[in-house]
């Protein structure tokens, strides 16, 4: 390492700048890395958790279920009957959760009518399938608000899903935090050194993915390292026992399900 | 040069830095201190402008920088040719397909000739001992080299004020010397340097001021060199975080 400095970095004159228009990239930039800060704090949420609720499998084959009748039935009362239903549980949660659905449901909604439109103004038929496609994302937004990812995997385990499919999908809701947070400190380091208009943006865009790409593959080999250094074998520990209120909750499950299919036919 | 008023950054989650005021003046060599999730990362982030405070002000060479003065390209970009930043995830900073390109990247968006960019480029690796990994890919460095690299192409854009957060760690006791060095070489040629460091006993000859947080996010204790030397159990609490 040499010592001496060269006569360019002992003044402080600033570089000529460079044009300043902004281009494509800088926005999107902007735009991702807000929508990822979002997504790399939503875990850290303060919220109470909902550990005592519905057993996460049974919420999992209701909400199954109910697209499943949404889509097979045309029956108008059917419908009333199932929004009756998610009022019902809606009521029971917690206020922030509540709003969190609402919410979602809301934006979610607002797009899917948006895209309807059109055949909405023509047709009346489409009302009701307007309503259906409401009522749908609903129930999986309510369920995507009140399942943590452990409550998932708890979910396909119970539903005896092969360990093989388990272990995809555990490894890549374990990572893709760390992926959103990679790509966004990434995207910082860029804007850091963004002085001036980037000649190659899309090239740019290439090394970004490129580097994304590598870490993946990192991530990856390390994580099946480490958890076979702990002991992790590919399979995954027995489920926790099932409480008899969840039994009686999968009962009432199933005959609403019959009751609600029978009555649409 | 830089004024902290009141500063304050909440996280979703929590407080991040509460209620900060601090000034730093052109050509200080200050070290941050303090225990892991203090609030150092957080604050650097303010400063170079990634993040913005939510409450108080931070203003940089008399001008407040927030939202407003950041959502223009031109000034955003004028506040990061002058402050440069040297990540604790090196990973994370470097994205060029080779050292060379790596450190010319910042300038290529300069309307400088392409014999000066060459120029510079050299002259940084030279500076921060990495001429022989040109032409290599920075990725599968390791992490010292990454380190170098990293404030290679940060010093290519001649900041005023150099920011490091945790630059030793990883690094071997020579190489940690070096970089010192280094540092106080542009410190004496009126670069402003900020580091965050744990480690009082090699940083306590090269660093002018110490700034250490308590785990409540606010300053503990600021204090400069010579006062600290009269102050040995202070020394011994520092040695110790
Ligand atoms: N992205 C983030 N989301 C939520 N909280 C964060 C985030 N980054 C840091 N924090 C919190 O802010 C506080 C300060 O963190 P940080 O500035 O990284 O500390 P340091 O760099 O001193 O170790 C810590 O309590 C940390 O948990
Ligand atoms: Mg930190």
């Amino acid at each position: 390492m040499s010592t001496k400095l060269p006569d360019w970095l002992t003044t402080s004159t600033p570089l000529p700048t460079g044009h300043q228009q902004r281009h494509f990239l800088a926005q999107n930039m902007q735009r991702l890395e807000r929508l990822l800060q979002r997504f790399s704090q939503a875990n850290d949420l303060a919220r109470p958790p909902l550990k005592h609720f519905i057993a996460p499998q049974h919420k999992l084959l209701a909400v199954l279920g109910v697209i499943l009748l949404l889509s097979l039935n045309q029956n108008i009362l059917l419908l009333w009957l199932l929004l009756l239903g998610d009022l019902v549980i809606l009521l029971l949660l917690p206020p922030i959760y509540l709003r969190q659905v609402l919410r979602q449901t809301a934006v979610t909604g607002a797009f899917a009518i948006l895209l309807i439109l059109p055949s909405l103004l023509l047709n009346a038929n489409v009302a009701l399938f307007a309503a259906k496609t409401l009522l749908i994302l609903l129930n999986l937004n309510y369920y995507r608000t009140t399942t943590t990812f452990n409550q998932v995997i708890t979910a396909l385990q119970q539903l005896h899903c092969p360990n093989s499919v388990i272990f995809v999908v555990d490894i890549t809701l374990i990572y893709l935090k760390m992926l959103g947070e990679f790509l966004l400190q990434l995207l910082q380091a860029v804007s850091l050194r963004t002085v001036g208009k980037s000649k190659h943006p899309y090239q740019m865009i290439g090394l970004l993915f490129g580097t994304l790409y590598l870490k993946t593959r990192d991530y990856a080999l390390d994580l099946y390292a480490a958890m076979e250094a702990r002991g992790f074998i590919g399979v995954y520990p027995a489920a926790p026992r099932t409480r008899q209120r969840d039994q009686l909750y999968l009962l009432l499950e199933v005959t609403v399900f019959c009751f609600l299919f029978l009555l649409g036919r | 040069m830089i004024t902290l008023d009141q500063l304050t950054y909440a996280y979703p989650s929590g407080l991040g830095l509460d209620k900060i005021n601090l000034q730093i003046k052109r050509g200080e060599f200050v070290c941050f201190m303090g225990p892991n999730g203090c609030g150092k990362s957080t604050l650097f982030n303010i400063l170079s402008g990634l993040k913005v405070a939510s409450s108080g002000t931070y203003a940089f060479q008399q001008t407040t920088i927030d939202a407003t003065y950041l959502k223009n390209a031109q000034q955003r970009q004028r506040l990061h040719q002058q402050i440069g930043v040297v990540f604790q995830n090196s990973d994370t900073q470097l994205f060029n397909l080779t050292v060379a390109d790596e450190v010319a990247f910042g300038l290529r968006q300069l309307p400088l000739a392409e014999a000066e960019i060459e120029r510079r480029v050299n002259d940084c690796l030279v500076l921060t001992g990495c001429r022989q990994l040109r032409e290599r890919v920075p990725y599968h460095l390791s992490g010292g080299e990454k380190k170098r690299v990293a404030l290679a192409s940060v010093l290519a854009l001649n900041p005023d004020v150099l920011i490091l957060d945790e630059p030793l760690n990883g690094l071997t006791p020579a190489a940690q010397h070096e970089i010192l060095a280094l540092l106080t070489t542009l410190q004496q040629a009126g670069k402003t340097i900020l580091i965050a460091s744990h480690d009082y006993l090699q940083i306590k000859t090269s660093a002018h001021r110490f700034v250490v947080f308590n785990e409540q996010h606010q300053i503990a204790y600021d204090i400069d060199r010579t006062s600290l030397a009269t102050k040995p159990e202070l020394q011994k609490e520092l040695a110790l975080l």
